[in-house]
């Protein structure tokens, strides 16, 4: 039933990455993402598949959940293989036919792009696996809270961004109601071209908007009355510490981008 | 009056023209006068129409009287310094259990008014856990609120307006929306509440039964206060109640009946309960039962 | 008589083959008859609105089949949309599907779904409006100038516009203040009297069922717990309230009265019953 999404894709769980302060998991995510990018041949990138790999387990996350976060990125997978076999240039020719060869160099290329690619994915996976949309959204507020000397309403920013996560099941509720009572009245939403099936929205997006609106606006009410007046002098309950697992993952992010250093310098490069 | 809570003097309100829609959905309240007593429990009758929800819109200062004056624990309600207290005060639950949720976790909503009201970080977590044990939905305090069911939801909404240590909640017919079974267990934390924590209820609803339950009942048509008074003493009234379209509760409809064919209950029958007693009573002084 | 709607061996399950399938309703069988008006009880979650939306074809049956005048409604895409205007479905709170600039083109848009001229459209705008109460000067009004039950009102109004065989109502009263409630039961006791079609009305409120329904069907875990008369149902009230059923105040009190020791029957289920047995019980007669 509709009623069971899950907004995100959190893993409850009890692991160290889960119970890691969220600002600290947002930061190394990051730098493990450059960390990545800084690979440049298969010593370093092994490294970091196996650090990878490590962490997954150690979330607890199962092997079949990984892969179904890669699911939506097949297609540009396949495509920057294609792409790398066939247009690297240099090395041994193992292949030719017509225009096109295919060097050994591309194929190393290809495998090295891809696996850096996986790697990418499964590593900002984790952090969404391990840490509900509140906590991100509550921790995206708390690194950006110095932009406020500039005058960005981070607070409101969050704020929208909690409301939005909050709405978006009863919303999907909403329209499938909608959607079916005018299905009841004979509307015909799957047949016809373009612009009949624009036209047949229309029975579904204004009912949307005024309950939206409405919803917005009652909503709002409901705020006021338990007293929200913005970001100024507000507590929060749940507060954000940083324990001895987090200065330990700073730690080990900072030894694999020293690895990574050492290691792109010791072997031979892949690329560029 | 000293021990009063919310004190309502001569108070008229009327929308502008320029809103039509707010108009229609909210209409006005004319010339009411009005003290709500400490730990009272309060139900406010009335057709859709009858400014019952303008009133509750006016106790939180939401809506300012523009004759007359609304007073929260002392407190005028045009005072704007003084806003933020009076909502600390009296907190609302409204009908549409959906539209006042607003974060993704039950126990982060709960925590949503002490956070704004700027509560330290582990009183705040006590009070949350208290708050969803009060209304009993501490088990579900990790859920996420689309997942609950109407009458839950409603419960982690009262939870959030109590964890703010209010003394009084405004229940905006809380029970329109969702099945019997919820709103057994609304009607039943309302009670508890008031019972247990001393927390001033004004439940407006248009369910009988409900009202029925109150200490007191107020029944508004057409923007004024026609009614005031125990349950007994309101549905007493019984030309009045039906006269303004409202109805008797079932079981001193069937008290009538029994009352016209010579059967005389001794004591006033409301609820089902009452009926069960008095009539238990007549059975057993006229020996048809030990 | 015959049956306009049957369900053979009708089974919907949600989430299939995932680990979280469900059954919402199994293994029902059911004959709606020809201008019956049927009630349907049951908890939220019982299955009650998984079962309805099955009539119009809206939800395909995992297994097992709908017959609308005997015919299988799955057979063909077009018999599935002819099934939509056999089985007029009316959710709860309608109020939230109106979009038109006016109420009459509101009401109109089943009409003209079915491909409908435009004077038998008017016909059937108009006929509509009147059985919900909606005078001639509400028909140019937007829809969204409407008071809450004139709105629920109209919206329904769009429904009963197709002229279905069977007119199935989601809790039609729900929310509404008792003015409001009052005047939509009688509008739907009127339409039955006037067309003799089936209506088939899902309510929480016994009461309401109690006093418009001919036959009744009990829904409970996905499954038809009961199904009869009226009175064959409530003679049953000691089991309906074990089910948690919201049974009538006034069998709640015999109920309560029996429990006590007082040796009165418990299949009552409207106050001049209840005032009935209770005179047999105190050995008086009725006054006239």
């Amino acid at each position: 039933m509709i009623r069971d999404i899950t907004i995100g894709q959190y893993l409850p769980g009890k692991s160290a990455l889960h119970k890691m302060d969220p600002r600290v998991k947002i930061i190394v995510t990051f730098a493990f993402i450059i960390v990545i990018f800084m690979c440049k041949n298969f010593w370093s990138l092994g490294l970091m598949v196996l650090f990878t790999a490590l962490c997954t387990i150690l979330a607890g996350v199962p092997m079949r959940m990984m892969l179904k976060s890669l699911r939506p990125v097949m297609v540009i997978l396949v495509f920057t293989g294609i792409l790398n076999i066939f247009y690297t240039s240099g090395g041994n020719k193992l292949l030719e036919f017509w225009k096109i060869t295919v060097t050994d160099k591309g194929i190393y290329t290809a495998v090295f792009m891809i696996v850096r690619i996986v790697c990418l994915i499964a590593g900002s996976s984790l952090l969404t696996y391990t840490t509900t949309p509140t906590m991100l959204t509550d921790a995206i507020e708390r690194i950006l809270s110095p932009l406020k000397v500039f005058k960005i309403q981070v607070h409101t920013l969050a704020m929208m961004m909690t409301l939005a996560l909050r709405f978006i099941p009863t919303l999907i509720e909403e329209i499938e109601r909608i959607m079916n009572a005018q299905k009841a009245r004979g509307a015909d939403l799957e047949s016809g071209g373009f612009i009949k099936r624009a036209k047949a929205l229309i029975p579904i997006l204004i009912p949307l908007f005024i309950s939206a609106f409405r919803r917005a606006y009652e909503l709002a009410f409901a705020m006021e009355c338990r007293c929200y007046r913005g970001g100024e002098g507000r507590t929060r309950m749940k507060q954000m510490k940083v324990k001895a697992t987090d200065i330990v993952a700073s730690a080990v992010t900072a030894a694999l981008l020293g690895a990574v250093i050492f290691l792109n310098i010791y072997f031979k490069p892949v690329i560029g | 009056m000293k021990d009063s809570i919310i004190e309502f003097d001569n108070v008229s309100f009327t929308y502008d023209g320029t809103e039509e829609e707010q108009k229609e959905r909210l209409p006005a309240v004319k010339e009411v006068t009005l003290s709500i007593k400490k730990g009272e429990f309060v139900s406010v009758l009335g057709h859709n129409g009858s400014g019952k929800s303008t009133l509750a819109k006016l106790c939180n200062a939401i809506l300012i009287p523009q004759s007359g004056k609304v007073t929260v624990c002392g407190m005028d309600t045009a005072d704007e310094s003084l806003i933020y207290d009076i909502r600390e005060k009296v907190g609302m639950v409204f009908q549409n259990p959906d539209n006042q949720i607003v974060a993704t976790i039950v126990e982060d909503d709960v925590a949503f008014g002490p956070e704004n009201l700027g509560v330290e970080p582990k009183e705040i977590r006590r009070r949350v856990d208290e708050s969803l044990k009060a209304v009993g939905m501490y088990e579900f305090r990790e859920y996420e609120p689309h997942k609950l069911s109407g009458g839950q939801k409603q419960r982690v909404a009262i939870a959030g307006i109590i964890a703010m240590r209010t003394d009084c909640i405004v229940f905006d017919e809380p029970t329109a929306m969702i099945d019997p079974k919820g709103r057994a267990e609304v009607m039943e934390t309302a009670k508890k509440l008031n019972r247990e924590n001393g927390i001033t209820v004004i439940f407006i609803t248009h369910f009988m039964e409900e009202a029925a339950e109150a200490d007191r009942v107020v029944v508004m048509d057409d923007g004024r206060v026609l009614l005031d008074g125990t349950p007994a003493r309101v549905f007493g009234e019984r030309e009045t109640i039906r006269k303004i379209g409202l109805e008797i509760p079932s079981a001193a409809n069937l008290a009538d009946m029994l009352k016209e064919n010579g059967i005389e209950l001794e004591s006033d029958v409301l609820t089902p309960s009452d009926c069960i007693d008095a009539v238990y009573e007549a059975a057993r002084k006229a020996g048809v039962c030990s | 008589m015959s049956a306009v709607i049957e369900a053979v061996n009708l089974t919907h399950l949600y989430g299939e083959k995932t680990l979280f399938e469900t059954a919402a309703i199994k293994n029902i069988d059911l004959a709606v008859e020809n201008g019956e008006f049927l009630g349907i009880i049951g908890h939220t979650g019982s299955g009650k609105s998984t079962l309805i939306q099955h009539f119009n074809g809206l939800l395909k049956p995992t297994t097992g089949k709908i017959l609308l005048d005997g015919k299988d409604i799955a057979e063909s895409k077009e018999s599935i949309r002819a099934a939509r205007f056999k089985v007029g479905l009316c959710f709860q709170y309608p109020e939230y599907q109106l979009f038109e600039e006016t109420v009459y083109k509101d009401i109109a848009f089943g009409p003209k779904n079915m491909g409908l001229d435009d004077d038998e459209t008017d016909r059937r705008v108009r006929r509509a409006a009147r059985f919900v109460g909606l005078s001639d000067s509400y028909l140019k009004k937007s829809p969204f100038d409407l008071s809450g039950g004139e709105k629920r009102r109209a919206a329904i109004a769009g429904v009963i516009a197709m002229e279905p065989e069977a007119l199935i109502l989601d809790e039609p009263a729900a929310g509404l203040d008792p003015r409001g409630r009052d005047m939509i039961l009688s509008f739907i006791k009127e339409y039955r009297q006037e067309t003799g079609r089936t209506v088939i009305l899902v309510s929480h409120s016994m009461d309401d069922i109690a006093k418009l329904a001919t036959k009744v069907l009990v829904m409970n875990k996905g499954e038809v717990a009961m199904i009869g008369t009226v009175d064959e149902i409530f003679s049953r009230s000691e089991e309906l309230f074990k089910m948690g059923l919201n049974v009538p105040q006034v069998t709640k009190i015999f109920l309560g009265l029996k429990e006590k020791g007082v040796p009165v029957r418990t299949d009552i289920y409207t106050n001049e019953q209840g005032c009935r047995e209770l005179l047999r019980v105190f050995g008086r007669s009725v006054k006239e």
